[in-house]
């Protein structure tokens, strides 16, 4: 692979499979050459080199006398393109074979096959984009449903961006002010910052930052969707929810307490939202077999990475110790509590369960007759509507950057109360404004662009 | 017969003598060329040498082997360390000079250094063949040398104003080296001009201190040099007094003849150091300025007053002094005046001084668009040292940012230029916390002896100082006593800890220490400054020192000599040009041009990863 970006890449730009629409992309300085050699315009003597830039053009691809497939080509010029360079979009028909044609025939008339990310990459290094819209746009690639586009778009326009930047400049003002102090504090008769001033400043800029480390989630939410771990006792119907929810056997349903003994897992749609529902092995179970105990480690782990909890109340064994055990593990989380079985009649004693669920209603359900579930599905629906709203997604990177700028702009903070010299509370801003400059790539170095171009298989 | 010298200084200012002293040193040749060896190493400005940022620079020249230091010790009047209350990396010494004893000082030190010849005269063109330097030309003389310092300062090519009069000269009732600008000119350098300027000196007998507000010096003074043993007993004051409305109409009155303002001086001035018409034109709400009166030596009874720097007509200057409180009846000794000279584009150069063009050719000081001595007698050293390594074939000294303020400095001129005389402060440099004034000597000291630049006598006393330092650093880690802040009647008696660990406690003073552990007392008070230093700042200096082991990959990334960044097609033309122009040496150096975007810079870092790929 040239590492320069001097030559011109192709590749099949739409997913493999069959579909309406397929497109062929191609970036570079020969880009609208090597079109030039394979398509043929519908209107005579037309001659797509010479076209302007964000053209669309109708014709046909050809090899030779050959007719591969009638097209429209889209000619977008640098350095106003994605790339920066010269780029060329043929929008085919979604047939693999016609799509892997003129591929071909690109790659025959001067093109090379484009490595994975690398029109991004182009875009980053033509410097299109930052780093933080590079990472962005990868997430992009992947997002699994519609709120992880919306999102991923968010960063994309630079909302992340400008917070950062309103960021720094409130440091640099708290810093140029006791820069200048060092400097000129003692010598010239200037006014420079005051102690309460800055640490309004810092306030409103640790707040800034908080709000944003707060926004910002770096767990996949959006891209791999909300984690929802059904739990409870042995036999408490976690299994028959789990296959009601995703309508459909997955899990051995089985009536022997302890079936599952390993955590199932399955996509499931809550409107525009990709969710994951893990299913887990009963906790608390009276037998003590190897497998039971690691079974129950590995529900335990389940929960503690949940999102959403739903816990399974069994009428028939009531509520106990055990019960109170598990609800240790989700009490800060948000949880449902649901109650199967509603079919054979509850021996619940009143209060006990009021008091459990601390607040929160009971849903009653009954998987046998499938009553009920539908509104588990709008009550996890609304859970996720709220919880994510307004996150924003960022890199384990970007949030690592953010959390130890909130660490810096606090100590700073800490250390003008407790009358530190100037030049440590400087250096904490300093040190502040490195990190989170490390959010949108405004400073570089090598560390960073080896863990960004590692997931754009750069230099391979 | 043409002369020869394995070096020669053009210029007898603050880079020029620090060149050839180290030059010298280092067992070289060296003819220093000035216009008048009366003037070897004077103070054309105000009478101090240090200040924030300076001080720090002053050290470094200290602790590579360089005068300034020590002649700022011997002729210094008044001592004051700035900055006691910001932290150790910004305290900052600062002294007031006796002019005359200063120049003095350095003249005889130049004139008693083996193998530095000085000539008297007026060094018109530099002479070049293909691409090398070899020599100059003198009047009619013609001395040739394979290394050639460029040191004019003011001088080259220097006009002054003082109102609408204005006329050629480097410095008052001297002349001002219009050929030597010339010639650099022809050799093909980007030039522009600078301003600079100085206020009125006065007559002491005819101020009236006792309204005035007393500056003292430090009671207990420290040196700028590691030689230092003896300061001045008895130090004299500074006065402070200040502008007021009465000042500022006569100002703005004078404003229709001033130079600055008529169109007439047009070189960029000092932002930072501003002339009193300039101040008022950036601040009209303020009513008053700061006015410090420097004592200008011993023997004579003259005063710069620092703050009222100008080019106003004669008139104007008598009339605006004589409105400042205890100046009413001040007779002006020499009136105050604005100079343009010309100065190369730093950019030009690379991280020894040499210029990328000619070989051999090295620019320091005031030519480079810096402003102040200790900036100028930083590039002088550096220089000198270059050009004495090249001559005996060692490896050039390049000093990192890491390294020295003298290494920003350097790598701020020739990365970034400079738009405006180039003043240092301790804000330019990252590292600040690591690069302190008590630290230079352990920065520096080693290395500048590898070259031959310390002398016997410093390097026996450095060996002597670090192997103390040594011993002590090993006392307060091994040593241990019962913690003193710790409640007494614990069943197993009070806890013990180390001194190191004492010393972390804000609360502890070092005296303390010393009272509790007889060992600690064998420790100097100097050694202990420099303990507490370290220990208290640890964790900071650690994580500075991080942060410079994370870029060192980048700093440490050559990138060949005359690469053309045209070759790497995803950069702008824009960043095409800049890079091409400046050649940074490493991948940490094009980080630093402005302009160059941190896209621009991955986008280098993975084209010469990919050549280097293809070249395995």
């Amino acid at each position: 692979m040239n590492i320069n970006g001097s030559e011109t890449i192709a590749a099949i730009a739409t997913p493999a499979g069959f579909g309406a629409i397929g497109i062929v992309r191609m970036s570079g300085p020969e880009a609208l050459t090597v079109l030039g050699k394979i398509f043929r315009s519908s209107q005579k003597n037309k001659n797509i080199s010479d076209s302007g830039t964000h053209t669309l053009h109708y014709g046909e691809i050809t090899d030779g006398d050959e007719v591969l497939d009638e097209v429209l080509a889209g000619v977008m010029k640098a350095p106003n393109s994605y790339t920066g360079e010269d780029m060329i979009e043929i929008t085919c028909h979604g047939n693999a074979v016609i799509l892997d044609g003129i591929l071909e025939l690109c790659l025959k008339n001067g093109a090379k096959a484009a490595g994975p990310g690398e029109f991004t990459r182009r875009a980053f290094l033509n410097g299109r984009i930052d780093l933080s819209q590079a990472e962005s746009v990868n997430r992009l690639i992947h997002a699994r449903s519609q709120s992880a586009v919306r999102e991923t778009m968010k960063i994309l326009k630079g909302n992340l961006g400008d917070s950062v930047r309103e960021i720094k400049e409130i440091l640099k003002k708290v810093q140029s002010g006791l820069d200048a102090d060092i400097e000129w504090g003692e010598t010239e008769n200037i006014n420079t910052i005051d102690g309460r001033s800055m640490t309004a400043l810092l306030r409103d800029a640790l707040g800034r930052a908080a709000d944003l480390a707060e926004k910002t989630s770096e767990k996949n939410i959006l891209d791999r969707g909300i984690k929802i771990v059904i739990c409870g006792k042995p036999n408490a119907g976690k299994s028959s929810l789990y296959n009601c929810l995703l309508n459909m056997s997955r899990s051995i349903v089985n009536s022997m307490p302890g079936t599952t003994r390993d955590v199932i897992s399955a996509e499931l749609l809550l409107g525009t939202r990709i969710a994951y529902l893990v299913d887990t092995a009963g906790l608390g179970s009276a037998s003590e077999g190897e497998i039971e105990k690691a079974a129950a480690e590995k529900s335990t782990g389940e929960i503690e990475t949940a999102d959403t909890v739903i816990y399974m109340i069994d009428p028939e064994q009531g509520l106990d110790e055990k019960d109170h055990l598990i609800k240790n593990l989700f009490r800060d989380k948000e949880w449902l509590p649901v109650i199967n079985k509603s079919d054979l009649g509850l021996k619940l004693k009143d209060g006990k369960l009021e008091e459990f669920c601390g607040g929160r209603a009971a849903y009653d359900i009954s998987c046998r007759a499938g009553k009920g579930i539908e509104k588990i599905k709008s009550a996890l629906e609304t859970m996720l509507r709220n919880s994510d709203s307004d996150k924003i997604m960022v890199s384990h990177r970007q949030k690592e950057a953010l959390l130890s700028s909130v660490r810096a702009i606090r100590a700073a903070a800490e250390k003008i109360e407790t009358g530190e010299y100037t030049e440590i509370i400087s250096f904490e801003i300093r040190q502040a404004l490195e990190e989170i400059s490390r959010i949108d790539g405004s400073s570089v170095n090598e560390e960073i662009l080896d863990m960004i171009f590692s997931e754009f298989c750069i230099g391979k | 017969m043409t002369k020869s010298y394995d070096i020669i200084v053009v210029g007898g200012g603050h880079a020029g003598t620090e060149a050839a002293y180290i030059g010298a040193r280092m067992g070289c040749s060296v003819l220093l060329v000035t216009m008048k060896k009366d003037n070897l190493g004077e103070m054309s400005c105000n009478p101090a040498v240090g200040g924030v940022g300076k001080g720090q620079l002053v050290r470094e020249i200290d602790a590579m082997g360089g005068i300034m230091g020590l002649a700022a010790d011997y002729a210094g009047i008044h001592f004051k360390r700035l900055n006691l209350s910001k932290g150790p990396a910004v305290w900052s010494s600062r002294a007031q000079e006796d002019r005359k004893k200063y120049k003095t000082f350095i003249r005889s030190r130049l004139e008693e250094a083996e193998g530095l010849d000085i000539a008297e005269g007026l060094a018109e063109k530099i002479l070049v063949e293909n691409g090398v330097v070899r020599g100059i030309l003198a009047g009619r003389d013609e001395i040739s040398s394979g290394a050639v310092i460029v040191t004019p300062g003011t001088f080259l090519n220097g006009m002054m104003h003082i109102g609408m009069n204005h006329f050629a000269g480097g410095r008052v009732d001297e002349e001002s080296s219009v050929s030597l600008s010339g010639s650099i000119e022809e050799l093909g350098f980007r030039m522009y001009r600078f301003k600079t300027g100085t206020p009125a000196r006065l007559d002491g007998s005819t101020i009236d201190f006792s309204r005035l507000e007393v500056q003292r010096g430090d009671r207990s003074p420290v040196p700028f040099s590691f030689m230092t043993d003896h300061l001045i007993e008895k130090q004299v004051p500074c006065y402070i007094t200040y502008t007021n409305e009465r000042t500022h109409g006569f100002i703005r009155e004078g404003f229709g003849r001033s130079p600055l303002f008529t169109g007439k001086i047009k070189g960029t001035g000092v932002r930072y150091c501003p002339s009193v018409e300039d101040k008022l034109l950036k601040f009209p709400d303020m009513n008053r300025h700061h006015v410090f009166l420097e004592p200008e030596g011993l023997a004579n009874d003259v005063y710069y007053p620092n703050g009222v720097s100008t080019s106003l007509p004669e008139d104007v200057q008598d009339r605006f002094l004589h409105s400042i409180a205890g100046l009413e009846e001040v007779k002006v000794i020499r009136y105050g005046y604005g100079i343009e000279h010309d100065v190369i584009d730093p950019t030009q150069l690379s991280a020894t001084l040499e210029t990328k063009k000619i070989k051999g050719l090295y620019f320091a000081g005031q030519i480079n668009g810096t402003t102040g001595y200790e900036e100028a007698a930083a590039q002088g050293i550096v220089a000198g040292i270059n050009a004495a390594a090249s001559v005996k074939k060692m490896p050039p000294l390049v000093l990192g940012r890491d390294q020295a303020y003298t290494g920003v400095l350097i790598d701020d001129l020739i990365t970034k230029g400079t738009e405006e005389p180039y003043r240092m402060f301790t804000s330019r440099v990252e590292y600040r916390l690591i690069l302190r004034e008590d630290n230079a000597c352990l920065r520096l000291t080693g290395l500048a002896g590898e070259y031959g630049c310390i002398d016997r006598k410093m390097r026996e006393r450095f060996e002597e100082y670090s192997q103390e330092l040594e011993k002590a650093r090993k006392i307060i880690e091994n040593e241990k006593i019962e913690d003193p802040s710790c409640a007494a009647g614990n069943a197993g008696g009070k806890k013990k800890v180390t001194l190191k660990e004492l010393m972390r406690n804000p609360l502890v003073k070092w005296k303390d220490i010393k009272d509790l552990c007889p060992r600690a007392g064998r420790i100097s008070g100097k050694i202990a400054d420099q303990l507490n230093i370290e220990v208290k700042y640890e964790g900071y200096i650690r994580r500075q020192e991080m942060d410079i082991a994370r870029l060192k990959s980048m700093e440490d990334w050559r990138i060949e000599p005359e690469f053309d960044y045209g070759a790497i097609k995803s950069l702008s033309i824009e960043v095409v040009e800049k890079l091409n122009k400046i050649q940074p040496q490493t991948v940490g150096q094009a980080s630093r041009i402005s302009g160059v975007t941190p896209a621009a810079v991955s986008a280098v870092m993975v084209y010469l990863r990919g050549q280097g790929k293809r070249e395995k």
